[in-house]
């Protein structure tokens, strides 16, 4: 199975836990295949995907609806540096 | 041949890439948002709906398949459980009934209009867990005249309120949504204390009191502006002798956890 292939079930399987499994499988799916494949995107729409289905404004976040999808913003700028720190050449 | 190696022709990939998406993605939600916070959400319902029902279709047929297969004395131990519920539940019907009979008489009798509002039975499609905001996505919406702001009971205790409205589906929030602020009246020995309460999920909500408010284990809990309806128990307290507040905790007389179908109520 070539890595295109074994993306392409990845997704599946993310977008499946969105719609059937606790939010918490989803994140913790979205988190591991970040550190998997490369520049993994799809974490960013299946937290927007999990707002979109599930978030109402609330007052809590000042009337914001998409609190999930920034976070994942957020937590992807995050990784994507400590990606590439794990990723140095120069660390030992 | 060799060819010499030239460093700047040599093609790295972006130590910005991540960013660059990232920062592409920020931009659309904040344009989605801004200008168009209804329409992809009506999208990804539709979407994903059919999804839901199947999903709900598979785990019933699971279900059966297994009731199939089990034994014939957990049947009857069933059967006799189910016909205990049934009879508890025909008296609370009947009380319930005698209870409107009587309040639509007294509304009657006060020149209040005793219209019902429209009820429908609505499927819940997915709630929390899978929410991580403790919302519930119902099978109903602007096609059966759902309205933002429709109350939702389960049986007879309201639970929340319809915050979403989309063709066919609807999402509710509930009152015990985390962070959810609600105005209660708890009831001690038929004296009354107005307290706001802050939802905390999973049906649950705390509540502060001064120690000097008496309250027990087992108060009813009124919604302030419905103290004929049932709402919710006080659960359990906490707070030492020294500290001038007890933090109460309020637990719904519906669970949400475990149940298939709530009641919209359209106003």
């Amino acid at each position: 199975m070539n890595l295109l292939t074994l993306r392409v079930v990845a997704d599946i399987l993310l977008f499946q836990s969105v719609l059937f499994f606790p939010w918490w499988v989803g994140a913790s799916l979205a988190l591991v295949f970040f550190f998997f494949f490369s520049n993994y995107a799809e974490m960013l729409f299946a937290a927007f995907l999990t707002d979109l289905l599930y978030a109402t404004p609330t007052e809590r976040f000042g009337g914001l609806q998409f609190v999930l999808s920034l976070s994942a913003v957020v937590v992807f700028v995050f990784c994507t540096m400590l990606k590439q720190y794990l990723r140095s050449p120069h660390l030992v | 041949m060799n060819y010499r190696l030239i460093r700047s022709s040599i093609k790295v990939k972006s130590r910005f890439g991540g960013f660059r998406i990232a920062l592409a993605f920020f931009a659309l939600v904040l344009l989605v948002a801004f200008f168009q916070p209804r329409l992809p959400g009506a999208i990804g319902a539709a979407a994903a709906a059919p999804f839901w029902r199947g999903g709900a279709w598979v785990a019933a047929s699971v279900e059966n398949v297994l009731g199939f297969l089990t034994s014939r004395q957990a049947l009857l131990n069933e059967v006799a459980a189910l016909r205990a519920e049934l009879a508890a539940r025909e008296g609370e019907r009947q009380e319930r009934a005698a209870l409107l009979e009587e309040n639509a008489a007294m509304k009657k009798e006060m020149g209040k209009n005793t219209d019902t509002a429209a009820v429908l039975v609505a499927t819940i499609l997915a709630m929390s867990p899978r929410s991580p905001y403790d919302t519930v996505a119902l099978d109903v919406g602007a096609r059966d005249r759902v309205a933002v702001d429709d109350e939702v009971f389960s049986e007879s205790v309201l639970v929340g309120r319809v915050s979403e409205v989309h063709d066919k589906t609807s999402i509710a929030s509930l009152f015990s949504s985390p962070g959810t602020r609600v105005s209660v009246t708890l009831v001690h020995n038929g004296v009354g204390t107005s307290v706001e309460a802050e939802g905390q999920g999973g049906s649950g909500f705390i509540a502060r009191l001064p120690r000097e408010v008496p309250i027990a284990t087992g108060d009813e809990v009124h919604l302030s502006d419905r103290p004929l309806t049932p709402f919710a128990v006080v659960a359990a307290m906490t707070g030492s002798e020294s500290e001038p507040f007890r933090t109460i905790f309020i637990t719904s007389f519906a669970p949400i956890n475990g149940l298939r179908f709530l009641s919209v109520h359209h106003l």
